[in-house]
């Protein structure tokens, strides 16, 4: 038996307050996550399929996780310091 | 785009088909940079235990085994530092939680509240909190599968829907779909039984 404390009953309260429809699964997201960041890093304005990626972030704090890990990856440190 | 750039998206794919002139040198230049790009995106991340070489050689066999599936709808090396990135994080992931013993389990499918938890940190109306609890355990109750109230345990213990997934033979999208659809079951049954967002935000906040 688990019993959930009131701060996690709190927290499922939260995610299911913000809980809205997501088309994608992670592998999915994973697919188009290149393409999301780079449209993001340039400033693009973002295509249906790409607007889908922003809410399985939303949604998913794993894919939201990975991205935050790629955004970090593709910041070229000697790129700056030109 | 300038095609004498090196990231310009087909001129790496060229350089790195087998057979192509300096494919060697391409394969060294992909390397060096997801080593650099991995060094300081994944170190810092679940206790850093990760072996960023290892990473990078798994990325590498897996981008050059796919180079017929890059759409080139983005730079090349943002797509190959994707497939770095989901490899690095999900080793980092599975030797980080590893030793994290929780019931996470296929046997144990409860999940109930804890109405007498005290909650001092919390100063809004009882009845509105009692009303809200007391259906959000019958929803679970009654609305949930065993495997859904097994994986919102999980991500309620902080488990990431991957680990869950390995902890339950299962796959991620299957968990996440699992947990997903928990969570609409409950949104939507909040909704029949006419609990406002008003009253959810009043004992969230
Ligand atoms: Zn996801």
């Amino acid at each position: 038996m688990t019993i959930l404390t009131f701060a996690q009953a709190k927290q499922l309260l939260t995610t299911v307050s913000k809980t809205v429809p997501d088309q994608l699964s992670c592998d999915d997201c994973f697919e188009l996550m290149a393409e999301f960041a780079d449209a993001e890093i340039h400033g693009n304005e973002l295509t249906a399929a790409l607007k889908a990626v922003r809410i399985h972030f939303s949604q998913c704090p794993c894919c939201a996780y990975e991205y935050t890990t790629l955004l970090e990856a593709l910041q070229e440190p000697e790129a700056i310091l030109k | 785009m300038d095609e004498s750039k090196p990231n310009h998206a087909e001129n790496w794919v060229q350089r790195l088909r087998p057979g192509a002139d300096d494919r060697d040198i391409a394969i060294s230049e992909l390397r060096s940079y997801l080593v650099r790009a991995m060094s300081r995106s994944l170190t810092h991340r679940y206790g850093g235990q990760i072996d960023v070489e290892d990473i990078v050689q798994q990325a590498m066999m897996k981008v050059l085994g796919s180079l017929d599936t890059f759409r080139q709808q983005s730079r090349f090396t943002t797509w190959a530092s994707s497939i770095a990135v989901r490899i690095g994080i999900s080793q980092l992931r599975r030797h980080y939680y590893r030793d994290v013993s929780l019931d996470v389990t296929p046997e144990n499918s409860e999940l109930r509240m804890d109405f007498a938890d005290s909650s001092p940190d919390y100063f809004g109306d009882a009845e509105v909190r009692n009303k809200v609890l007391t259906l959000l355990q019958r929803l679970i109750e009654e609305t949930l599968s065993d495997r859904q109230r097994i994986a919102i345990r999980g991500t309620l213990q902080g488990l990431p829907v991957e680990e869950i997934a390995v902890r339950l033979n299962s796959n991620r999208n299957a968990v996440y779909k699992l947990v997903h659809d928990a969570r609409v079951r409950l949104r939507e049954g909040f909704e029949s039984n006419g609990v406002t967002a008003e009253e959810i935000a009043a004992v969230i906040s």
